[in-house]
């Protein structure tokens, strides 16, 4: 049998995702408060919400900010104060429907969900490792995880971000400015996530040599 | 498993303990624990050759295929 030799990189590394974890977490609660806080008080008369989705913009067009006319009909969503910023394609707004603000921030939520399931599956990885016990059996099935969340979130994300999108930019309607709903794929995020999956295939290889290994006298 | 490890009853006879055993094959205490009790997943030739060396027997007085259904 073989000594363990530890890692203080590891070891550090971990450190610094316990801070992340830390810090999204709070974010998070931060976030879901101040969205329940706001959706109660959006009740009250006088009252309005922020809220912001991602739209694509017209082809070759630079925007810094650009207020937005509105189209008002019937069974149109109550927006006010439209604005996009810059050239990211935020469509930033005002409304009184807790559902449209909260739609909003939906990407955000499953995005954060996200990285905090794979980053506590990298966390115990990387305690495994700081103590030099890399090939331990429970570490194939964190690796897979971490690119199977990968992959689900690349898959999930856009449709989320497209959703919110389609049901406001029913409301925006601007002359010169074609807005549309985007839907797009992040294939580079998507094959990494594959490529995690298949290296923790190899990892699970890995894993059962060592442990033949360490029982050969 | 169908190879048994008889390593015990020859150093019964010898009465060595696995302590000195261990010492005089240069392997850990640990391994040759693992190959008494029958965990080992394989054994090396060379363990296998001072084992013999140190215990004055043959691979066969260690090592027995018993036939398993």
């Amino acid at each position: 049998m073989q000594q363990p030799t530890p890692s203080k990189l590891a070891a550090a590394l971990r450190v610094w995702i316990d801070v992340g974890l830390v810090a999204v977490t709070l974010l998070v609660v931060a976030l879901a408060v101040w969205l329940v806080v706001t959706s109660f008080r959006l009740g009250r008369p006088g009252t309005i919400g922020d809220g912001a989705v991602w739209v694509g913009i017209g082809t070759g067009q630079f925007i810094p900010v650009q207020r937005l006319e509105l189209r008002q009909g019937a069974g149109q969503p109550p927006l006010g104060d439209p604005a996009l910023v810059k050239a990211r394609g935020e469509l930033r707004f005002h409304t009184r429907r807790v559902d449209l603000m909260l739609l909003g921030f939906l990407p955000m939520f499953v995005v954060a969900g996200a990285v905090l399931a794979g980053g506590w599956q990298l966390r115990q990885v990387l305690v495994t490792v700081a103590r030099g016990e890399a090939f331990a059996a429970a570490n194939p099935p964190r690796i897979a995880a971490i690119g199977w969340i990968i992959v689900a979130l690349t898959a999930i994300e856009p449709l989320l971000a497209y959703l919110p999108a389609a049901v406001v930019l029913r409301s925006v309607d601007v002359e010169g400015i074609d807005l549309s709903p985007t839907l797009m794929f992040d294939t580079g995020t998507l094959l990494t996530g594959l490529l995690i999956i298949v290296l923790a295939a190899v990892f699970r290889e890995g894993v059962r040599l060592h442990e033949e290994q360490s029982l050969t006298v | 498993m169908a190879i048994i490890v008889k390593l015990d009853l020859v150093m019964a006879k010898r009465k060595m303990s696995l302590t000195e055993l261990a010492m005089r094959v240069d392997i850990t205490l640990a391994n040759l624990s693992i190959l008494k009790t029958g965990k080992a997943r394989a054994v090396r030739f060379s363990t296998l050759e001072a084992l013999c060396r140190e215990l004055d027997c043959q691979p066969g007085d260690i090592l027995e295929y018993v036939h398993e259904e």
